[in-house]
């Protein structure tokens, strides 16, 4: 079967070509804030219509895989994430820049991605099935076991204060909380009467204010600091440094275990994968108090796993028909306009189609790496255009793109207030980070919640309940005190070292 | 100081919000507490941080200066108003004409600040760069109404475009 399969897609131009194509364009889409992968996809839709059901998967493959990839342009080059999985790589990506690395940090990013998309391709081969009965076993109260650890992780893996960090998340849950209640949709909270607020603030909005223009709008008081290239050579195609990369291995291998396992359960996405892998990483790393300078650990962590997502989310939406999140939800209408019927029986009784699907996505990753390895030399141009020019053209699009969400100018205002409040809490050294987590966790952590109190009545009940779910906010508490408590051994342990 | 006043007013914001999530309603078949169930336990959280916090700060002898208005100093801050402008005005200028007086207002104005002799660069360069302006604005407008069909605002020039 497998090799029928090869050899109908390898063989047919078709199929390659739009498999390029679709990484191009999902790359353009990524790497501009405001614009993405859904997007990139609904745009197809029309033309897939007059395609057969293989040059379909081909197109939307690509799309999907360099959508999630092409956010690290933008991350690493101007500290904008192109794409809310690519937060975690601005924070070593940038600075990198900041070094004269980009090109090597683009280099590593790619590299990345490419090795995570593979990964879970290959999962996707060998483990759908037991994949999709993990996703099947978790119920509400592992979810909001996982989302709640993953909320405290993060605030464990931002630098200065953990109160700080995690007022920052609570602000962020409860941004997301602004709008009518989930599951009843009978209470308007805190829309202050403003029917726009019905539907909430969208998270691009919040991502771009609170993160990315804050981050622009400061930098033109920076006007005088030329940024330059350091180790950038002009070549066709950037592989990195193999000497870095193998120190990586065993960062590349977990993160993409960890990204493939995230992207399996639905709904909770790269963004959290790509945080979810960084901090694991720094816990792991020898030289913690490193990362955020810059290092390729962060990078490679955040890459790795927000690409490893796109094969593990692909799992609920084939072998159960369930979307994960709204890029999964377009792919699923595609395909059920070329009248393909996705569920348990697809990976039983429609084989070809399945391995179709895994041979688009190696080939969708493999174009991913080919186009943005070898674009380097011209991407990093970039950050050599005067600022002057630079802020005002970005900060125009974005604008518009922010616009094109809700096609409204209310979202404008909302991006206002976003930049306010990013900047007062970065101004005070209170990470913007936990703030973004909390929101975008924050929809579905009330949502686990009250499905929690609707199964098991209460809260004590779930607590007291011996399951999966327990042990995760069990480590959840625990985790965040007991690195607290390290961490004032260790500043007690270097004021010792230094009085001796 | 500072950062007890914005504590304070974070917990006032809190108190809002929790104030109001009594009173939502709960259906009857809702075992769940309704809308404000979820709202209120994040409150109750924040509220203890931001005692911890505050107990913190009074504890602390050294005081960091809270920055309230950072956004509204230096270059970045007449950016910031800028753009504020251009979101104000978008309806009624309309997106092409809005934008292209920010990106006019915001590129020159960067220039001259980025420029140590404080000149715009001479009058070739000033048409060159509004030519180029102009031409980046249009590019974006058709991108966004003809590619992705999004309605941007046409403002005073509804009739034309």
């Amino acid at each position: 079967m497998l090799q029928q399969v090869l050899l109908s897609t390898l063989t047919d131009p078709y199929f390659i070509l739009l498999a390029a194509l679709g990484a191009f364009i999902g790359i353009c889409f990524g790497a501009i804030p405001g614009l993405n992968t859904p997007v990139a996809i609904a745009l197809v839709l029309p033309i897939t219509y007059s395609l057969n059901l293989n040059h379909t998967l081909a197109l939307i493959m690509g799309i999907f895989m360099g959508g999630i990839s092409g956010g690290l342009i933008s991350a690493i080059l101007l500290k904008l994430p192109g794409t809310a999985a690519a937060i975690a790589t601005c924070l070593d990506g940038y600075p990198m820049t900041a070094k004269g690395e980009a090109a090597e940090a683009m280099a590593i990013g790619t590299f990345a991605s490419f090795f995570g998309g593979i990964f879970s391709a290959i999962i996707l081969i060998v483990a759908t099935p037991a994949l999709s009965r993990f996703a099947l076993s978790f119920g509400p109260w592992e979810y909001f076991g996982a989302i709640f650890l993953a909320c405290t992780l993060v605030c464990t893996l931002c630098d200065g204060s953990f109160l700080k960090g995690m007022i920052s998340t609570c602000i962020g849950i409860l941004l997301a909380s602004v709008g009518l209640s989930p599951i009843d949709g009978q209470s308007h909270r805190m829309t202050l009467g403003w029917s726009e607020l019905n539907s909430g603030f969208s998270l691009i909005i919040v991502v771009i204010g609170v993160f990315a223009f804050t981050e622009l709008i400061r930098s033109t008081n920076r006007l005088k600091d030329e940024k330059t290239i350091n180790s950038y050579e002009k070549k066709f195609f950037y592989f990195p440094n193999w000497k870095r990369m193998w120190k990586q291995k065993w960062n590349l291998i977990r993160s993409s275990i960890l990204g493939t396992f995230i992207g399996v359960l639905p709904g909770i996405g790269a963004t959290v994968a790509g945080m979810f892998s960084y901090a694991q990483a720094k816990r792991f790393s020898k030289h913690p108090e490193l990362f955020g300078t810059g290092i390729d650990d962060g990078i490679v962590a955040s890459e790795a796993a927000n690409n490893a997502v796109t094969g593990g989310a692909l799992v609920p939406t084939l072998s159960l028909s369930v979307p994960g999140d709204p890029s999964t939800a377009v792919i699923l209408s595609a395909l059920t306009i070329q009248g393909l019927q996705c569920g348990p029986m697809l990976v039983i009784q429609h084989q070809d189609i399945f391995l179709t699907v895994i041979v688009a996505v190696l080939l969708a990753n493999i174009f991913m790496y080919i186009i943005q390895a070898c674009s380097i030399r011209f991407v990093v141009k970039i950050i050599e255009v005067p600022l002057y020019y630079l802020v005002p053209a970005v900060v125009l699009f974005c604008a518009v793109g922010a616009y094109t969400i809700n096609n409204r100018s209310f979202d404008l205002l909302s991006l206002l207030l976003f930049i306010v409040l990013g900047w007062v809490l970065a101004d005070n050294q209170y990470p913007t980070m936990p703030l973004i987590i909390g929101f975008t966790l924050g929809k579905m952590l009330e949502l686990y919640y009250r499905r929690t109190l609707s199964y098991y009545g209460d809260l004590g009940h779930a607590l007291i309940s011996p399951s999966f779910g327990t042990v995760l906010v069990a480590i959840g508490v625990l985790f965040p005190v007991i690195n607290m408590l390290m961490d004032k051994r260790l500043a007690k342990k270097r004021a010792q070292q230094e009085q001796s | 100081m500072g950062e007890i006043i914005f504590l304070l007013l974070i917990a006032a914001a809190g108190g809002y919000y929790y104030y109001e999530s009594l009173g939502y309603t709960v259906g009857r078949f809702d075992t769940t507490g309704g809308g404000g169930i979820f709202p209120r336990a994040i409150l109750i959280v924040l509220f203890v941080l931001l005692a911890a916090r505050l107990i913190e700060i009074l504890l602390r002898k050294e005081k960091a200066p809270f920055k309230f208005f950072g956004y509204l100093k230096g270059v970045g801050g007449v950016f910031f108003l800028s753009f504020t402008v251009f979101v104000l005005l978008i309806k009624p200028l309309g997106f092409v004409v809005d934008a292209t007086l920010f990106a006019l207002f915001s590129v020159n104005y960067l220039y001259y600040k980025a420029k140590d002799d404080k000149k715009l660069g001479g009058t070739k360069a000033v048409i060159i760069r509004t030519v180029c302006i102009i031409a980046y604005v249009l590019l974006v407008n058709w991108f966004f109404t003809d590619v992705l069909t999004v309605n941007l605002p046409a403002g005073i020039l509804k009739n034309i475009l």
